[in-house]
């Protein structure tokens, strides 16, 4: 059986999903029940949001001292010098690389994007980081694009290449042909899927049967949108396949997902209020204002 | 063809639609695009088989059961045979996915010559991918039903990706919300509950909170969506929350009509994120607009003490 790594995102990426709001103690909790249910691999936050962010994640690293602690940031030399702060043991740099994103998120060119996400890489290597890189968008990203960076990435000693289907539209044979394309190139693969269409889990396995080495998970599957893939459904499924000795069993995953289930609880304040039928006497307080209909 | 047994479904849950509300959800799913809406099985369109594990699909089996192998005299010679025509409806295969194979074992089905129609089952959470990839790779029939009731590959996911990858045009998708109230009303929720994230018909799949996704919306929607709200009947919602930037601060003044200048965009935007996570939860609007004009005060004083 091949080993297979979980790498939890609760923290970050769930964490950010509408709703959820994580105390620091939370945050402790929710990593300490994944470090006794086998996962080594969390991404504990976002250093570049403030000082707060930034001792969260220490007091995630200091309470969970075996666990690889990883920060998500973005390419750019001020969220870098973020990550040096909190005590982590990686920094994961976000990179985006589909056209779209390059274009009109970064309004960039393609190559000159390339050229600021080495750097970035390099800075970080050098200020005695461990670095991850994620592919952001890859699942829309032009493949030679990908590739190339991949192999430059590689180079310049970067430990693990994170392909991230950010709006949830890989399916599983197209998941499959892609972590073929990059498997052959990087040191370490990890997925990152969206349940869109209800495929994240399906993906991540499809992933990993084609040769990728990590899965993204969360807990009960929280995240952007439908979410992410489902630590104990994942889990389950690695374990029935007989394939992979996942580092957490599908017993302990469920466990840990029932005893955080109350740190779990989505408050999305406004809706509430709004499906309750209230209105607000103050000119902006009505259930409306700050619900945006699709004309953005 | 896409076969919707949701109605079914609910008879074996207890749910027995009346027969207006059953004609209603047909009219509905007509209207939206799904070929063949069933209500009872149809013992002579399908002949339903159970597979518990695709290791015991044999092809040459199933041929068996369906009748389709061609019988012999004793000396072997073929007798005179009409293979039947009814669709031989699949049950079961959930854990399909997990073989390393997966692909080459919906080949072997396919190239069997058979009239499969597969219902895959959803145990493992991986009877949409089952199925999508059955019908992209050439398979004609797939049984699915409305969420996923009766531990089937859920509806709303399989024509929502056959729309936007197979080019396969549902003009009804915006519907999906009306199906989803009127599923509650027959009492489908009460047998599979329809999270508010649940994939194409949550009710607040389009939330966003943090504010690396609200830049991007703004910049252009399509950077963290795979298809507009509009397609499947929904609305994107922005709330203010812990992760919350100065895009969506500035977003929300602008809805209000309220002046938000450079440097009061991210001190708003820090005292959101601080409130949020004091409370726990996105804040509401009065509590903005009290944080608005405490922040403005406090940016007029400094303003005017300079």
């Amino acid at each position: 059986m091949r080993p297979l790594t979980v790498l939890d995102v609760t923290l970050r990426d769930g964490g950010q999903a509408p709703g959820y709001v994580f105390s620091r103690e939370a945050k402790i909790r929710l990593a300490r029940l994944l470090v006794d249910s086998g996962v080594r691999r969390i991404e504990a936050g976002v250093p570049c949001m403030g000082r707060e962010e930034q001792e969260d994640i220490r007091a995630v690293k200091e309470a969970c001292p075996t666990a690889l602690v990883s920060t998500w940031n973005r390419a750019r030399r001020s969220d870098i010098e973020s990550a040096c702060d909190c005590g982590a043991d990686l920094a994961h740099i976000c990179m985006p690389v589909s056209d779209l994103h390059i274009r009109k998120k970064l309004g960039m060119e393609p190559e000159e994007a390339l050229d600021g996400y080495l750097e970035c890489a390099a800075r970080a290597r050098a200020r005695g980081l461990a670095v991850s890189a994620g592919f952001e968008d890859a699942s829309r990203a032009d493949a030679g694009f990908m590739l190339r960076l991949a192999r430059a990435l590689t180079t310049e000693g970067v430990c693990r290449i994170r392909i991230s289907d950010t709006v949830g539209v890989l399916t599983p044979l197209r998941t499959t042909a892609l972590v073929r394309l990059l498997v052959p190139v990087v040191p370490e693969l990890e997925i990152h899927a969206h349940n869109d269409l209800g495929m994240a889990e399906a993906n991540s396995l499809c992933a990993v049967m084609a040769g990728a080495g990590c899965v993204n998970t969360t807990l009960s599957g929280i995240g952007e949108r439908a979410g992410n893939c489902g630590l104990s459904r994942f889990a389950r499924l690695a374990a029935r396949s007989g394939l992979f000795a996942l580092d957490v069993d599908e017993n302990d995953a469920a466990r840990a997902e029932r005893e955080a289930a109350p740190l779990l609880r989505r408050d999305n304040g406004i809706f509430k209020a709004k499906l309750r039928g209230l209105r607000c006497a103050l000119p902006v307080a009505g259930g409306k204002w700050n619900t945006h209909r699709s004309t953005l | 063809m896409i076969t919707d047994v949701t109605l079914a479904c609910l008879r074996k849950c207890g749910r027995t639609a009346e027969p207006s509300q059953a004609a209603r959800w047909r009219d509905l799913l007509r209207y939206i695009g799904v070929d063949k809406i069933e209500d009872l099985p149809d013992p002579g369109a399908c002949t339903p088989v159970y597979c518990e594990s695709a290791a015991d699909c044999d092809p040459a089996e199933l041929a068996a059961l369906h009748g389709q192998s061609r019988p012999t005299d004793e000396f072997g010679g073929d007798l005179p045979y009409a293979p039947p025509r009814n669709l031989l409806r699949l049950f079961g295969l959930d854990d399909a996915l997990l073989r390393e194979d997966f692909r080459n074992f919906q080949a072997r089905l396919r190239q069997s010559g058979l009239p499969l129609e597969p219902a895959f089952g959803n145990t493992f959470g991986c009877a949409t991918a089952l199925g999508l990839t059955w019908l992209t790779e050439g398979g004609e029939h797939l049984v699915c039903s409305f969420a996923g009731i009766g531990n089937l590959a859920p509806l709303e996911e399989i024509i929502t990706a056959l729309h936007l990858f197979e080019a396969r045009e549902f003009p009804g998708l915006y519907l999906l919300p009306r199906a989803r109230d009127l599923f509650t009303r027959l009492g489908g929720a009460l047998c599979v509950p329809i999270g508010e994230t649940k994939a194409v018909i949550g009710p607040l799949l389009f939330a966003v909170e943090s504010g690396v996704h609200v830049d991007g919306l703004l910049k252009d929607a399509a950077l963290y969506e795979a298809f507009a709200p509009e397609l499947v009947g929904a609305a994107r919602h922005i709330l203010l929350g812990a992760h919350s930037g100065r895009s969506s601060v500035r977003l929300c003044c602008a809805a209000a009509g309220l002046p938000c200048g450079e440097g009061q965009d991210a001190e708003l935007a820090r005292a959101v994120r601080a409130l949020s996570r004091e409370r726990g939860r996105c804040l509401r609007g009065d509590e903005f607009f009290a944080l608005y004009k405490q922040v403005c005060r406090e940016s007029d004083a400094s303003a005017d003490s300079a």
